[in-house]
């Protein structure tokens, strides 16, 4: 979709002088995210497409126990943390960092400033996740959730993370727009805490082990931090860049984009001690008034979001990623309602160690981050790649992931509740509930295979409209990556 | 932004912007109740930030309940129940004795001496005969209640501790270890009778 009239001396248009002549066009900064982010998404994809297929695997082995056991490297312990961790590193980090180093060029109005060395990061972040998920599979896992990969893997993570990371950074810095929007703040805090999160587990968890009780803290705050403090900021940057930006409306409220910042960043880091962890007292509950007041910023941003939206009746042609991007906000809100929930003591007495917190961990990094970002490789792709996606695939995905993802949330949800009801109940033996809960990992099951055909298409789309972009706007691609 | 008609096709010149509208009130206020909450919560569940309270406990003090109480503390239980059990009959309960029954154990030099053996031997093996107690002279017979009782070297050093330290008769010499009950063992065992205060005074009374 290369608009051939568009040149850099072309007069501003009537948009109220939105653009200095002398900033570069939006198809010029495209133009320069073109190669990297090309490689970052599909490099995700690939990855989002190998995740789903071992989390099916890890959900049949949860009610046919049997199937694959004898393979040693396909034993449940190690299908489900390396299809997790797949996810996690593998499609939500690497496809967040693309989309919010866009959003940095676009809101900055300046072109990448190295695509090539955004490139070389994204090789050594995908050996990272290879060598972790390889890790995984021959039994090297460290055990800590969220964090299974072993030392030398996640060695390299970090290096590659902070050659992506600077890319970021100086973008940012050179940016030509001097004022900045909220996207910003929240994509350039998670560019810094993420290193943090990473070299202080690595260091305190791997490298030279805490003792003790304080291993478990450090667990736990590395993965609520990883949820809280990196991928949810990377997808709330990109719900609140695509509302107005798809609504073409300013966002409704400055200053409450303001307090839902600093509350949310203030707040998200004391979170993610359960309540029954066996660490003094006043740990988990000052985490269960972290995770209630969460629910400040939370409702702040929905009430921005949507009196922005709200406000246009067409959604112009952004529909399709608006599509996800509004689911992205609805699963927010529910996330958070059900997240400060979990974490009061007459809740958790029921629902802890149950399937329940699976349900939860799956609404925020499949429902909110995932499907947030799926609207932004939609919005971004069509722009740098100068092709269109084929839009049943993108309308299957939608159906397919959102089936999936319900099913999903509604049986782990359903099934801890009734898990945790039996368990607690000193008449039960405890074989009773567990088998109150296989029916629901089966429903889970099928969930997990909508995923797959919906991840599936998209990988596929992703693929028609790299073919077509190369047959028919290579040599222009070339040209505009000077 | 106010879209125009060249934007048919893409907005994309113009990128997001917030208006700068006041923030609504009711958020402070939510946020103020929530802090309050909060507040509230940690008081109940925190354990007053100490690091001894661990979850499900709420405080020092219901955590201190749950414990058990210090050794000191037990060695000195038990000697109390060995004394209702064995002593109390004639020394009292009080330790003051009984004219014509039994001499006082509570400030009693044969009792408050720097090592136990001497009451030891007299608790275990008895004592007939002439002793002088607190400057008055007794002539009774105390039966080897420590050997009829079978007590234990654990229950002797017990009953000791409990009446040399006893505060509450004005005692407070030093708490007796097993080990040096064992020293004794030998002399308590072969003795086929009752101690005279003339052999027990021949006892250093340190030991």
């Amino acid at each position: 979709m290369m608009r051939s009239s568009s040149s850099p001396n072309q007069p501003a248009s009537g948009a109220a002088g939105d653009r200095d002549p002398a900033f570069p066009t939006v198809e010029k900064i495209d133009a320069s995210c073109r190669g990297a982010l090309m490689f970052l998404f599909t490099a995700a994809l690939l990855w989002l497409a190998l995740s789903s297929l071992f989390a099916v695997l890890g959900s049949v082995k949860m009610h046919a126990a049997g199937m694959l056991a004898n393979v040693d490297w396909l034993t449940y312990g190690r299908v489900r943390p390396a299809a997790v961790d797949m996810f996690l590193y593998g499609f939500l980090s690497q496809a967040g960092i693309a989309a919010a180093i866009w959003i940095l060029c676009r809101l900055g109005k300046v072109a990448l400033v190295s695509g090539v060395t955004l490139i070389v990061g994204a090789v050594f972040w995908n050996l990272g996740v290879l060598l972790g998920v390889f890790g995984i599979f021959t039994g090297q896992s460290t055990g800590y959730e969220w964090f299974e990969f072993p030392q030398y893997a996640v060695a390299v993570l970090f290096v590659a993370y902070l050659i992506m990371g600077i890319v970021g950074l100086l973008t940012f810095a050179y940016r030509n727009e001097r004022h900045t929007y909220v996207s910003q703040w929240f994509i350039l805090a998670a560019f810094f805490i993420f290193p943090w999160l990473l070299s202080t587990a690595g260091l305190l968890l791997l490298v030279s082990p805490v003792r003790g009780a304080t291993q478990a803290a450090i667990a736990y705050w590395f993965a609520n931090g990883f949820l809280l403090l990196w991928l949810m900021p990377l997808a709330l940057g990109i719900i609140f860049y695509m509302v107005p930006k798809v609504s073409n409306q300013l966002l409704n409220n400055h200053y409450l984009a303001v307090i839902s910042f600093w509350s949310w960043l203030l707040t998200a880091g004391w979170s993610g001690i359960p309540v029954g962890a066996r660490l003094p007292a006043w740990m988990p509950s000052v985490s269960t008034v972290a995770s209630v007041l969460l629910l400040v910023p939370a409702v702040a941003m929905f009430i921005n979001w949507r009196a922005t939206w709200i406000k246009s009746p067409a959604k112009q042609e952004g529909g399709v990623a608006f599509k996800f991007i509004s689911f992205a906000a609805f699963a927010f809100i529910l996330w958070a309602l059900a997240f400060a929930a979990n974490f009061l003591p007459p809740v958790a007495q029921v629902v802890e160690f149950t399937l329940f917190g699976l349900a939860i961990a799956q609404l925020a990094t499949y429902g909110v981050v995932a499907m947030a970002i799926f609207g932004a490789i939609y919005f971004i792709v069509p722009r740098i790649a100068g092709t269109e996606w084929i839009f049943g695939r993108v309308k299957g995905h939608f159906l397919f992931s959102v089936a999936g993802l319900v099913l999903i949330v509604f049986a782990w949800g359903v099934g801890g509740i009734l898990q945790g009801t039996s368990w607690n109940n000193p008449l039960s033996d405890f074989m009773k509930s567990v088998r109150v809960a296989v029916p629901f990992i089966g429903i889970g099951t099928i969930g997990f295979l909508l995923l797959l055909i919906a991840h599936l298409l998209f990988l596929s789309n992703l693929v028609s409209v790299i073919r077509r972009c190369c047959t028919a706007c290579c040599g222009s691609g070339k040209e505009a990556r000077k | 932004m106010k879209s125009d008609a060249k934007k048919s096709v893409r907005n994309d010149e113009s990128e997001p912007k917030a208006s700068q509208t006041a923030a609504p009130v009711f958020i402070f206020v939510v946020l103020a109740l929530l802090l309050y909450w909060g507040a509230l919560h940690i008081d109940q569940y925190g354990g007053g930030f100490r690091k001894e309270v661990y979850a499900p406990f709420k405080s020092v003090k219901e955590v201190a309940k749950l414990h058990p109480k210090k050794s000191g503390d037990d060695v000195f239980e038990r000697g109390e129940k060995i004394y209702a059990l064995a002593c109390a009959g004639c020394h009292q309960p009080s330790g003051l004795g009984s004219p014509g029954v039994a001499p006082p154990v509570a400030g009693s030099e044969w009792v408050l001496t720097p090592g136990p053996g001497r009451a030891l031997l007299i608790a275990y093996n008895g004592l007939t005969g002439p002793i002088t107690v607190k400057g008055t002279e007794w002539n009774l017979a105390m039966l080897a209640m420590g050997q009829q009782l079978g007590l234990s070297d654990e229950d002797l050093a017990a009953v000791l501790t409990y009446i040399r330290g006893n505060a509450a008769w004005g005692n407070n010499a030093s708490a007796v270890t097993v080990e040096q009950v064992k020293a004794h063992r030998p002399t308590m065992d072969s003795r086929t009778q009752p101690w005279t205060a003339e052999e027990l005074l021949k006892i250093p009374e340190t030991e």
